[in-house]
C-alpha cells in the first residue's frame, strides 16, 4: 500500500525530496521548506492514502487547508509561484524515485489517489499565494493613489490661490503670482505624465520607434525650457551627433528624461544651470543631466539615496518619479545612475541602447 | 499690556503654497508671518505669540502633528488657535490632527474667500468663530473642494 509504503520510506522520501529542493538550479528553497514543509505534506499525503481505503474516504479540504499555509509561508519568505509549483512537483518525484528502488508495486488506484493529492496542494498553495500577492499590490496601489490625490490637491491648492489673486487685477500676470501658476500648473502636468508613464507600463503598453536623439532633445527643450524659466534656472542642451538614435517609446523616454530635469531645476539655485547631453559610448546612449545642486555630502552613488537626500530638503512632488522613471528605462534595456560631484552638483545619467543594426554606429562620439 | 497687531503664522514647507496663502491673508488686511518648517514655528511661537497658526501637517524634520504637539503642551502657548491645513483629507487625517491638538482642519484645496473669512471671525470671536470654519468644511464636503472659488 503506497500509504504504508510513504510511512515506512518517510525519512528516505524527504531526503530525496529535500536533495531535489537543494540541488535544483532555480527556484532555490528555503530552510523553512526544507525543515517543515515537505514532512507535513508527507504526513498529510499518507493520511489521504490510508484513508482513501477506507469507507469514508478523506475529505480533500485538509490537505488543502495545509497547502494553503504552505503557500502562504512560501509567499512571505518572497517566493513565487513557479516555486510553489516546483515544490510539490520535487516531492512527487521523490516518491516515485523511492518507490521503483524498493520494487514497490503502486496501484493505479493508488497513482491517482495521489496524483489528486498534488492536484489539490498546488491549487490551493497557489490559489493562497496568488490571493496574497493581489492583495498586498492592492494596498501598495492604494497608498500610491492617496500620495497621487495629495499632491494633487497639494499643487491644485495653491494654482487656485495665485489664480485668485490674479483674478483681482492687483498683480500682473508676469510676476512672481504668475510664475507660482505656471510652476503649479507645470507640476500638475509632471503628475499627470508620471502616472500616464506608469499606468501604461503596468498595461504593458509601448510603441517603440526609432527616435533620432537629436529631434529628441529639441522636443525636451520646448517644455524644459519652461520649466527652467520657472525656477530661474538656465538649461544648455549640448550639441547632439546627428547620428544617433535610440529605439523607445518616445512618452516614456521623454518622461524619464523630463523628471531627471525637473529634479535637477528644483534643486539648483537660482541663476544656476542645468546641462543635458546625450553621449555615445560602446554601443549605449547616454542622457545625462548635470546640475548645481552643490553636490551630496555623503558621496552616496545610489541614484534612489541622492533622491532622498535632495527631497529632504524639498518635498514637493511625489518623490515616485525616479522609480516610474528607472522602470520604464529598464523596461528600454537600460538603467539610470548616479555620479556626484562635491561642492558642485549631480548628474544622473540614462543609459539605454543605441538603435539596431540598420542605425549606422558614429565614431569617437562621446 | 501689548498693542501690537495680532498676527497670523502660516506653516508650510512648500514655499509656493505659503506665499501664496500668506500673500491673500494681507491682501484681507490681516497681519501674516510665515515659517517654512515646524522649527521655525516653534521658534516664532515663543518669540511673540500668533493669534492664529494655520499649520500644514506633512512637512520634514518637525511636522505638523509633532510642532502642535509642543504648542499645546507648552501652559505659555496652549490657548493659541491652531488650523491644520492639509491636503490629506480622509476622516483619519483629522482624527490625528485634532489629538495632536488642532482646534480645527481644513483640507485642501479649499475655498479662500471663506478661508479668509473663517480667519477673521476667529480673530474678532476666539475660539467661538471656529464655528465659521465648521461651517466651510461642512459646504466643501457638501458641494465639492472649491466649488465656491467661483462666486468669489
Amino acid at each position: 500500500m503506497l500509504h504504508e509504503f510513504i510511512t515506512s520510506y518517510r525519512d528516505p522520501i524527504i531526503a530525496r525530496t529535500r536533495e531535489k529542493l537543494t540541488d535544483r538550479p532555480w527556484p532555490l528553497a528555503s530552510t523553512s521548506e526544507l525543515e517543515h514543509g515537505v514532512p507535513l505534506f508527507l504526513t498529510q499525503l499518507s493520511e489521504t492514502l490510508r484513508l482513501e481505503t477506507t469507507p469514508t474516504p478523506f475529505s480533500q479540504k485538509r490537505i488543502g487547508a495545509s497547502a494553503a499555509n504552505h503557500g502562504r509561508e512560501l509567499r512571505a519568505l518572497g517566493f513565487n509561484i513557479s516555486q510553489v509549483v516546483h515544490d510539490y512537483g520535487d516531492i512527487c518525484q521523490a516518491i516515485t524515485e523511492v518507490a521503483v528502488e524498493q520494487h514497490l508495486p503502486i496501484t493505479t488506484e493508488e497513482f491517482h489517489t495521489l496524483n489528486r493529492c498534488l492536484d489539490t496542494a498546488i491549487a490551493e498553495a497557489v490559489t493562497e499565494h496568488a490571493r496574497i500577492t493581489a492583495e498586498s499590490r492592492s494596498t501598495e496601489e492604494i497608498e500610491r493613489s492617496g500620495q497621487l490625490a495629495h499632491e494633487t490637491r497639494d499643487i491644485l491648492n495653491t494654482a487656485l490661490l495665485a489664480f485668485h489673486t490674479l483674478k483681482r487685477g492687483t498683480v500682473a500676470i508676469n510676476g512672481s503670482t504668475g510664475t507660482v501658476l505656471g510652476r503649479s500648473l507645470m507640476s500638475l502636468r509632471d503628475l499627470v505624465d508620471n502616472t500616464l508613464s506608469d499606468i501604461r507600463m503596468a498595461a504593458n503598453i509601448q510603441r517603440r520607434e526609432r527616435m533620432p536623439v537629436a529631434d529628441f532633445l529639441s522636443e525636451i527643450a520646448i517644455v524644459s525650457n519652461l520649466h527652467a524659466d520657472s525656477r530661474a534656472v538656465q538649461l544648455t542642451i549640448d550639441q547632439v551627433d546627428p547620428r544617433l538614435a535610440v529605439n523607445a517609446d518616445p512618452q516614456l523616454l521623454a518622461s524619464a528624461v523630463t523628471n531627471l530635469l525637473n529634479n535637477a531645476f528644483k534643486y539648483t539655485h537660482a541663476g544656476g544651470h542645468v546641462v543635458l547631453r546625450a553621449l555615445h559610448e560602446n554601443g549605449r546612449v547616454r542622457f545625462e543631466v548635470e546640475d548645481e545642486c552643490g553636490g551630496i555630502p555623503d558621496g552616496a552613488d545610489d541614484p534612489f539615496k541622492a533622491f532622498a537626500q535632495r527631497r529632504h530638503k524639498d518635498r514637493t512632488g511625489l518623490g515616485l518619479g525616479l522609480s516610474i522613471a528607472r522602470k520604464a528605462i529598464r523596461m528600454h534595456g537600460g538603467d539610470i545612475y548616479f555620479r556626484n560631484l562635491p561642492g558642485k552638483g549631480c548628474v544622473f545619467v540614462i543609459d539605454v541602447p543605441l538603435a539596431g543594426e540598420d542605425t549606422p554606429v558614429p565614431q569617437n562620439v562621446g | 499690556m501689548t498693542t501690537a497687531k495680532p498676527y497670523i503664522l502660516v506653516v508650510d514647507d512648500s514655499s509656493d503654497g505659503r506665499e501664496m496663502l500668506a500673500q491673500y491673508l494681507t491682501f484681507r488686511g490681516f497681519f501674516v508671518v510665515e515659517a517654512a518648517n515646524g522649527e521655525t514655528a516653534i521658534d516664532l511661537v515663543h518669540k511673540r505669540r500668533p493669534a492664529v497658526i494655520l499649520m500644514d501637517l506633512q512637512m520634514p524634520g518637525i511636522g505638523g502633528w509633532d510642532a502642535t504637539r509642543q504648542i499645546k503642551a507648552n501652559p505659555a502657548t496652549k490657548d493659541i488657535i491652531v488650523i491644520a491645513v492639509t491636503a490629506r483629507a480622509l476622516a483619519p487625517e483629522e482624527g490625528i490632527a485634532r489629538q495632536a491638538g488642532c482646534d480645527a482642519f481644513i483640507a485642501k484645496p479649499f475655498d479662500i474667500t471663506a478661508l479668509g473669512d473663517a480667519v477673521g471671525e476667529v480673530l474678532v470671536r476666539g475660539r467661538h468663530g471656529l464655528v465659521a470654519l465648521d461651517q466651510l468644511n461642512q459646504i466643501q464636503s457638501q458641494t465639492g473642494n472649491g466649488k465656491r472659488s467661483d462666486a468669489t
